[in-house]
């Protein structure tokens, strides 16, 4: 925001503000000289003198990012002025209508003689309470299309049966939570209509702060300064929800995020993730981002790890809420973060702004900040204890209503979660990946492939996976295919869908040596198959190539190392090379002529049919 | 603390809930005299001195406050600013 440093802005953010200062500050605000924010026009209905919450309501709104506009029905009017369309309620054209209606004010001498009501009394109270909100929200719906928020109800000040209050039929307090349940319906019943949960804020304030019997004899407003300025903050966050767009996916890292301790360094049994703290404080923070997701929130994996070693711990961990089936997307590789997260966005279909990033690292954080600015990146506290208050208070995530679709929304992103549920049932990683029924699909690189365009592409953009990272472009491939070169490409598909064209060897003869020599001058995959060992695959193609072109071919294995391809350092000599040289830049290995690296039997490899 | 303190966030508080003015704040302004002075706003001087001297007043205390003057003696009488 450009005037994020505007001296009103930060009083207005001030969290030490006084009664006084709000009365103050709304003034300033609405002068409407200093902050350029967008009128909202809402009415309050009330059966109080709700004018009162003025100043906390127009600086809680200005915080927010909206000057209020307020129109104050005269206290206990709220009828008259539904019920004629041309009342001042109306000609004031509200976005927002706020139905405080409080049932000490409306119905006080009932209320105080319910205990000795029967059953059928006390429905009737409550059908009278609830019909009466339901008639007004519909009148409301029937002349404008603004936005409702129904006030549900407190708890009382003081229960007469005191605490015999909880076990009795005529219950005060359950009274006063049917009474919520009704009022929910007739929200859930009228369009736009939203529960306004003065319970909950009650709750929250406490009910011996929530109440002032001497404001309320002598001016008939019930709640204390601290109640009204924390009632305000609360209708000024839902009113802000009405007009904002709430984030669709928390995006987290893992090491020292989700579990204490790096996985590559300590392994799954050295991690802090269990019943003793710390790894308690992690536990916790697993189950509040299972009730995020409950709820409709998208979860996503961004870090920085051996793929394998990061998926073992949510797999197969113990104290390991979360499991990959919980997770929409996981990007687990050494690329950065920002990749990471435009790739997750891309994945899931939603804008880089529906996203928030919480990771431990600061530096990931500035480097997401610098390249994502629209992305929203948590400040992360050191205890992993404070983590979860640290995404709820923000309330990005919030939103007035949350309807069927929101609570199945991993439906909509089935095949991702097809996918890692799928792998939940497996033992180990091979079970699943033969699971996969993923199916290779080769072809050798010649003159007149239609394919060199997207090779060069791959070879530009694959920065992980890459043993060389040379980048040839399409004329210099065709030229080094034209000199003898061996190119294998490959395609892979699973169950779940296909993953195009993901990886690309070459191999170059070398023809000023004595003895029938190769070298793999290009070796890559693309991230969107890593730790499914298809790597294995896309080398034993190419050595079978080779050696059909010269049996005993001596086949030199290059790893040069570049700040993303770190982990693919040893891949030759996974695969069966031997070490020649090696320095911290280059390693260089050899597979003598009658070597062939193992092939895993975890796919179908099949040669494609070239029709030319 | 000092009379003077005291003044100065009786003033303060006044300033702040009535706009006008911290200048044209004296013993002798009242709602009678300030237009700024409403009922609601009188509402509003009492939960914010209240609030600033940490006390409660009484139903009849809070109608009764009806000048600079009476509120600064009420809190002067109590002693304790």
């Amino acid at each position: 925001m450009p005037d994020e440093a505007n001296p009103l802005r930060l009083r207005l953010a001030d969290q030490t503000k006084k009664p006084a200062d709000y009365v103050h500050l709304a003034r300033e605000v609405q002068s409407g000289k200093e902050l350029n924010l967008p009128l909202l026009r809402v009415a309050f209905l009330s059966t109080f003198s709700i004018e009162l919450l003025k100043p906390a309501l127009v600086v809680e709104l200005a915080v927010r990012g909206f000057r209020l506009d307020a129109f104050f029905g005269p206290f206990n009017q709220f009828e008259q002025l539904v019920l004629n369309p041309n009342s001042e309620l109306f000609s004031f054209d509200p976005e927002v209508i706020v139905l405080a209606v409080r049932p000490e004010d409306t119905h006080p001498n009932q209320l105080c003689r319910l205990l000795s009501y029967d059953t059928k009394e006390r429905d009737s109270l409550r059908a009278d309470l609830a019909n009466r909100l339901e008639n007004l929200t519909l009148t409301i719906r029937s002349q404008v299309s603004s936005s409702i928020l129904v006030w549900n109800v407190a708890e009382p000040a003081t229960l007469a049966a005191a605490c015999a209050d909880a076990a009795l039929d005529s219950s005060e307090q359950q009274f006063v939570a049917a009474l919520n349940k009704d009022i929910a319906s007739v929200a859930r019943g009228v369009s736009e209509t939203h529960v306004f949960d003065l319970h909950r804020a009650s709750c929250e304030i406490g009910i011996e702060q929530l109440y002032d019997h001497r404001m309320q004899v002598v001016a008939h407003i019930p709640f204390s300064s601290v109640a009204q300025i924390r009632i305000a903050r609360e209708h000024a966050k839902c009113i802000a929800l009405l007009r904002s767009k709430p984030k669709k996916c928390l995006v987290v890292d893992l090491d020292n995020t989700l579990w204490g301790g790096v996985v590559g360094e300590v392994g799954s049994e050295g991690i802090d993730l269990g019943e003793d703290y710390p790894g308690s404080a992690f536990v916790s923070f697993h189950r509040y981002l299972i009730s995020l997701k409950c709820r409709g929130i998208l979860l996503a994996v961004a870090s920085k790890n051996n793929e394998p070693d990061a998926l073992d711990v949510l797999a197969n961990h113990p104290s390991s809420t979360l499991r990959p089936g919980d997770f929409a997307d996981l990007q687990i590789h050494w690329g950065d973060k920002a990749t990471s997260l435009r790739k997750i966005a891309d994945n899931l279909n939603i804008g880089l702004d529906s996203l928030c990033f919480f990771d431990d690292n600061p530096v990931e954080r500035a480097w997401v900040k610098a390249e994502l600015p629209e992305v929203h990146v948590f400040d992360v506290p050191p205890n992993p204890m404070a983590f979860p208050a640290i995404v709820e208070s923000s309330g990005l995530f919030d939103s007035l209503s949350i309807t069927g679709e929101d609570l199945n929304r991993s439906a909509l992103y089935q095949v991702e979660k097809q996918r890692r549920d799928f792998q939940r049932c497996f033992e180990n990683v091979n079970d699943f990946l033969q699971s996969l029924e993923t199916v290779i699909l080769h072809e050798q690189l010649d003159r007149d492939s239609p394919h060199f365009g997207r090779v060069a592409q791959l070879l530009s953009r694959t920065n992980q996976f890459n043993l060389t990272t040379r980048r040839h472009n399409s004329a210099d491939l065709g030229r080094l295919i034209q000199n003898g070169g061996i190119g294998i490409l490959i395609w892979v598909s699973d169950r779940f869908g296909s993953h195009g064209l993901v990886g690309f060897a070459l191999a170059i003869p070398l023809t000023n040596s004595p003895a029938e020599e190769w070298r793999i001058d290009t070796f890559l995959l693309s991230c969107r198959v890593l730790g499914r060992r298809i790597e294995s695959a896309l080398l034993s193609l190419l050595v079978d190539r080779i050696r059909m072109r010269s049996n005993q071919a001596k086949i030199i294995g290059e790893f040069l190392a570049t700040q993303k391809n770190v982990p693919t350092r040893k891949f030759y000599h996974e695969h069966g090379f031997e070490l020649i040289d090696e320095t911290a830049e280059r390693v260089e290995y050899i597979l003598n002529g009658s070597d062939s690296p193992e092939l895993p039997d975890l796919y179908q490899i099949k040669e494609n049919s070239v029709e030319r | 603390m000092s009379e003077a303190t005291l003044e100065n966030r009786l003033h303060d508080v006044l300033f702040k809930i009535l706009g006008v003015p911290v200048e044209s704040i004296t013993d002798e302004t009242s709602p009678d005299n300030t237009a700024e002075w409403s009922s609601m706003a009188h509402l509003s001087v009492i939960m914010a001195i209240e609030d600033e001297f940490g006390i409660q007043l009484s139903p009849e205390e809070t109608m009764e406050m009806l000048s600079v003057r009476l509120i600064r003696l009420y809190l002067e009488e109590t002693g304790r600013f």
